[in-house]
């Protein structure tokens, strides 16, 4: 814990040196957007007074990761489940307020913003009232159980001007950031296909004290309370492919089946889904419960090069040639017969000596903090960032409409009211 | 002067960059010739690495001594083949010296190892440990502890197989690059009678210490020499004369023209740790062989012998 509690510092002092420089900025507006309103309209000094409600599995890692964010203070701490409760209490060494209910708390609190990690749906009631609270939001992914709860919370997001802001870390991830730097840049080429896959070999289930407590503690598996695969894992993977194509799919298709685990769960354990977009683009996804070999990864391919960020690597599609071949070759071409300087000393080629690509960046496993660092920096500021919510929105709505195809065993157009313009 | 057509193409196999270059094939057969050398790199890499868990050349090295063991027909024929090269080199060319190899890897401070390590690292090295029943085609470990590390030969290998892939195709005229130190020069340039190979000098890269005109044959470098493409150089400890247990360490390196690039590595390697006055009873059976020495007595000095057999 001490070495990662430093870490996390360090972690800080390299935010603010890569948000500094230039290449960098232009790919995360929401890092930068306020790096010049930060220090001027909002004293250093100010905290950020922030509520966290539902303090199950994610909802502790949030708090640890926010209680190493500077000037913050987590003054309350809310869930309706008595085990989680005494321990939120615990983790906060009893300095912040306790509840049961969260309107009690929102009602009570002085707060700033709410953190909120409740099960999938608990998301969107619990959101709308916050920003009718007038308080900024993070909620974790996805957004909510139906496509219209996702609908009401933009609207209120939009409504109110309260940050909204969804936990998909990948969007500060300083490996997805630069290798999104690299897309704009064209290091490969036209993207003209994401694979992506998540693979794990477990059912999901947990322990459950008694049985009356199995809906509650195993949501997920539950129709009612979550769209299983497509909630918890590809909403995260498909928002790395609208982002990367830098577009809003026009229609998806599906199918989905219960496979392997015949244990009353009621949502698929394996899926398989082809998002299309305009400009024949496609997001070819697929998730499975009963094999882990391949594990995740989103594979974003164009016609000059591949990139893997989930183990960060970008490959590119020509090795290069050894000087003394390139040279042969034109040579050749242009019909001269010279030395060919291939021989001599171990050449050693500066190149990996088996291709396995390259790093995209440095990065320490840290983008639920940078996400909250993220968090805590828009509350204080006090406005949203550009086209942030966007990215939330357009893969939580995805992953519905996906589950829909599956469902009715239909192609499934991507409705008009669920597009979200860029802001400029 | 007229425009040709070339396909070439590059790729990653056996821990080195392979460089193909084919005069006059168009590009769609070009992609299937490539995608076979590939192939069979591929196929070799997963025979010769002891860095692959699973490949024949692991199984016999995690083998224990006494029992008799198979492998491979490929892996058997390099064994033997590597096996003839340590007895006419009286033991000098030998695959076994991984231990010491790696103890001096870990030298790179320049620290003196003590005898008594380099003692120990030697007693569990020597193919001498290794016994072939050449008629059942069958090995065994006469100690524990021994190690095959095809390192030195395994390019040479693939650029005599990669030689029968291209003739089988009817490639008359190739260049085949495994990261320059193993060349197949197939047939003639397009625009001349032979390849032109030039062996650079390691320390001022533009210029030739010699051209070797090659055709239909392999040119082989080995050397404790290193240069990147970066211009970083220096002296590599990964030659080791297994009498003394200890490396080469003179900046130098030699080059070899012959048919066979297996037979080129090893003459390569041999040639530099032999003293002067063992190397005539190899260069007797030797024939149509070239080799070119290089001793760099600093970086702007170096002195050179041609040895035509
Ligand atoms: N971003 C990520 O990588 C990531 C990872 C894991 C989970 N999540 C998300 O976090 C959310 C929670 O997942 P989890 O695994 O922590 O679930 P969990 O069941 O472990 O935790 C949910 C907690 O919320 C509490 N809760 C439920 N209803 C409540 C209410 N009305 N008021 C207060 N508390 C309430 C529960 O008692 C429980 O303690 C989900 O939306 C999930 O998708 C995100």
């Amino acid at each position: 814990m001490e070495n990662n509690r430093k870490n996390r510092r360090d972690f800080i002092k390299e935010m603010s040196l890569i948000a500094s420089s230039t290449a960098f900025l232009s790919s995360i507006p929401w890092l930068n957007a306020f790096a010049g309103e930060n220090g001027k309209n909002v004293a250093a000094s100010d905290r950020v007074r922030l509520g966290i409600i539902g303090v199950g599995s994610r909802g502790r890692a949030l708090l640890l990761n926010l209680q190493e964010v500077n000037n913050v203070d987590i003054v309350a701490v809310c869930d309706n489940y008595e085990p989680n409760y005494q321990r939120a209490i615990k983790l906060t060494n009893g300095k912040a307020n306790a509840y049961y209910d969260y309107r009690k708390m929102l009602d009570k609190e002085k707060l700033d913003g709410v953190v909120i990690a409740t099960p999938l749906h608990e998301h969107a009631h619990i959101t709308i009232d916050s920003l009718n609270a007038g308080l900024h939001v993070f909620c974790e992914k996805s957004m909510a159980r139906t496509l219209e709860d996702c609908k009401r919370m933009a609207d209120t997001h939009k409504a109110t001007g309260k940050i909204l802001q969804i936990g998909h870390q990948r969007l500060f991830n300083p490996v997805y950031l630069n290798a999104l730097e690299r897309v704009k840049a064209g290091e490969i080429g036209q993207i003209t296909q994401v694979r992506a896959y998540w693979h794990r070999n477990n059912d999901w289930r947990r322990p459950v004290p008694s049985p009356e407590l199995e809906r509650k503690i195993n949501w997920r598996l539950y129709k009612e309370y979550s769209a299983g695969l497509m909630t918890e894992l590809a909403s995260h993977q498909l928002q790395v492919a609208n982002w990367f194509i830098d577009k809003v799919p026009t229609r998806v298709m599906g199918s989905g089946s219960n496979s392997y685990w015949k244990h009353g769960r009621e949502v698929y354990d394996q899926v398989a889904l082809v998002y299309d977009y305009d400009n024949g683009t496609r997001c070819i996804y697929d998730s499975l419960t009963s094999n882990k070999h391949y594990g995740l990864e989103e594979q974003i391919m164009g016609d000059k090069g591949t990139i893997e960020p989930e183990v960060n690597r970008i490959y590119s599609e020509s090795i290069p040639k050894a000087p003394g071949i390139r040279q042969l070759v034109n040579n050749i071409e242009k019909g001269v017969f010279d030395v060919i300087p291939i021989g001599g000393a171990s050449w050693v080629p500066e190149t990996a000596v088996e291709y396995k690509g390259e790093m995209i960046a440095e990065y320490a496993n840290n983008d639920t903090f940078l996400q909250m660092v993220g968090f805590v920096k828009a509350v204080k500021v006090g406005k949203p960032y550009k086209n942030l919510f966007r990215e939330g929105f357009h893969s939580s709505i995805g992953v519905l409409l996906g589950l829909q195809a599956m469902d009715n065993n239909e192609i499934v157009s991507w409705p008009e009211k669920y597009i979200l313009e860029k802001e400029v | 002067m007229p425009e040709q057509g070339v396909y070439s193409d590059s790729f990653f196999a056996m821990g080195t960059r392979c460089d193909v270059v084919l005069p006059g094939v168009d590009e769609e057969f070009g992609e299937q010739v490539v995608q076979l050398v590939k192939d069979e790199m591929i196929q070799l890499e997963k025979q010769l690495s002891r860095f692959i868990p699973q490949s024949p050349i692991s199984r016999l090295n995690r083998a224990a001594k006494g029992e008799w063991l198979y492998t491979s027909q490929t892996v058997w024929e390099i064994l033997t083949i590597c096996y003839d090269f340590f007895q006419v080199s009286n033991g000098v060319f030998d695959i076994t010296l991984a231990p010491l190899i790696n103890l001096w890897k870990t030298n790179r401070g320049g620290r003196q190892i003590p005898d008594d390590e380099i003692g120990r690292a030697k007693a569990i090295c020597g193919f001498d440990k290794v016994e072939f029943d050449i008629e059942k085609q069958q090995l065994r470990f006469l100690s524990d502890g021994v190690e095959f590390d095809l390192g030195g030969i395994g390019k040479g290998f693939a650029i005599d197989t990669i030689k029968g892939v291209l003739l089988n195709q009817k490639i008359k005229n190739a260049i085949v690059n495994l990261g320059d130190s193993s060349v197949l020069a197939l047939g003639q340039h397009p625009n001349g009678e032979d390849w032109p190979i030039g062996i650079r000098n390691a320390y001022s890269k533009d210029e030739y210490i010699h051209v070797f005109q090659v055709n239909n044959e392999t040119v082989t470098t080995s050397g404790t020499v290193y240069n990147t493409e970066k211009n970083k150089r220096g002296v590599r400890q990964h030659i080791i004369n297994p009498l003394s247990g200890k490396p080469i360490e003179s900046p130098c390196s030699v080059s070899v023209k012959s048919d066979s690039a297996t037979f080129g590595e090893f003459l390569a390697t041999t040639w530099i740790i032999l003293p002067e006055y063992d190397r005539k009873i190899l260069s007797e059976k030797c024939r149509k062989v070239e080799t070119l020495e290089i001793n760099y007595k600093s970086e702007s000095d170096f002195e050179t012998r041609l040895t035509i057999l």
